[in-house]
């Protein structure tokens, strides 16, 4: 088979690979903003929704270090002042139900 | 025989990536937003948005799941590729290849696992059955059309531009008497789009025109380099530590896309048409403001069937 002949099938088993590939990452919260953090390292708001999903799980250690990291750099001046407002305020919701659910040992939002 | 290996390969893609998507135990992304929109009366049909708003509501109605929700994102996914499919075969380019690229094309991910991208599904489908029509040459074909057109505002009030679209469409199939309607289209895109440039903005909350231009100009090209080459695409990219340099480098290539777009349309109109296509779906994005969204890959996905078709062109080599 030719090279040009080969190229259509190609496409789409490259396509396909990086389809199934990506799809993994959207199992469920975690593994999306999971993904997420490690693409975009430098944004706030993938840090505040994996510290959500790390609540959910129970995982207290770690969204409060997801919440420090978010905090963090949505004091970056190129964040624009609306979005840090925003992320601020998330943040701060957010810890409050962090300490609820760590001191009760139970999730509440 | 290539027909059958084509068939088999499509249905292995579709198999692979059902097994990849389905494999989720909760809703993802804005999928909370949108269970606490469409939990109470029965939404309005004929609105935007109002067919994607009554598919969920009635999904919920019935023991919706994540699952569900992603079922029913990859059979209209389906039946999008499947117009793209038929529309690439109408101008003389593989309907298969087109379809197997545009079901697989993993940008397109975000848009079947959400339920954000039912409305881009619906939109899409409205848009292909309007420019499938429009290359039968039969005056019966405006019903179909204005039908596509219609369903594809019920489904997202962004298939606004499913109507210049079509005008390309019939600059292509029918010719240059078809220049003047769809250059004034555009202007009149154009000017809604600055008319209303403030729409999504939020109190309070300004941005300048030209630092959104530049803003989404970096997104929407990054966007678009994943379309075409798929690494490195994230559900949740990060626009605003782009640098000048890469976002003033893509307002100058986004503008190439037209300008190459235009100076080809009389060797490769494909080519040509494909470059249209993806320059009057970005437009709106470039001009009207929604700080409160950035620019997720699930709002590209009108413009990935153009991306199928010139792939299926650079792999035929040919022109219409």
């Amino acid at each position: 088979m030719s090279t040009r002949r080969l190229l259509p099938f190609v496409l789409v088993a490259v396509q396909a690979a990086a389809a199934v590939s990506y799809a993994a990452a959207w199992q469920d919260e975690l593994t999306v903003w999971t993904h997420a953090v490690r693409h975009a390292p430098a944004k706030p708001r993938p840090w505040i929704n994996l510290a959500i999903a790390q609540l959910e799980r129970r995982e207290f250690g770690a969204a409060q270090a997801s919440l420090d990291r978010a905090e963090q750099l949505a004091r970056d001046p190129r964040v624009p002042a609306w979005a840090r407002a925003q992320t601020i305020e998330a943040v701060r919701r957010d810890r409050l139900v962090l300490a609820r659910a760590a001191g009760d040992g139970a999730l509440t939002r | 025989m290539t027909q059958g290996l084509w068939f088999a390969l499509v249905v292995s893609a579709i198999v692979c990536l059902t097994g990849a998507l389905f494999r989720t135990t909760q809703g993802t992304y804005e999928d909370t937003t949108y269970v606490a929109a469409y939990q109470g009366a029965r939404p309005p049909i004929l609105a935007f948005r109002g067919v994607s708003a009554w598919s969920l509501w009635y999904q919920m109605q019935h023991d919706l799941t994540p699952r569900a929700v992603r079922v029913w994102n990859l059979r209209l996914a389906m039946i999008a590729s499947a117009l793209a499919g038929a529309f690439a075969a109408r101008l003389g380019l593989s309907g298969w290849l087109t379809a197997a690229l545009l079901v697989t094309q993993p940008l397109a991910v975000e848009t079947l696992a959400s339920m954000a991208g039912r409305g881009e599904l619906i939109a899409a489908i409205g848009v292909l059955l309007a420019c499938v029509a429009v290359t039968w040459r039969s005056r019966w074909a405006i019903v179909p059309i204005a039908a596509g057109l219609v369903l594809a505002l019920l489904g997202k009030e962004s298939a606004i531009v499913g109507g210049v679209l079509v005008l390309l469409t019939c600059r292509l199939v029918y010719g240059p008497r078809w220049t003047a309607p769809l250059l004034a289209a555009i202007a009149g895109l154009v000017w809604a789009c600055i008319w209303r440039r403030a729409a999504g903005e939020w109190p309070g909350v300004h941005v300048s025109s030209g630092a959104w231009l530049l803003t989404q100009a970096g997104a929407a090209f990054r966007l678009l380099v994943w379309a075409i080459v798929p690494i490195g695409q994230t559900m949740d990219a990060d626009n605003d530590h782009l640098s000048r340099l890469w976002q003033a480098a893509a307002v100058v290539n986004l503008a190439a896309v037209v300008i190459v777009g235009a100076a080809l349309w009389r060797t490769r109109p494909i080519v040509a048409f494909v470059c249209g296509w993806i320059a009057i779906v970005l437009l709106p994005r470039l001009i009207v403001h929604t700080p409160g969204s950035e620019f997720p890959a699930h709002q590209l996905y009108l413009a990935l069937p153009a991306i199928a078709i010139g792939w299926s062109a650079i792999c035929q080599e040919s022109s219409v």
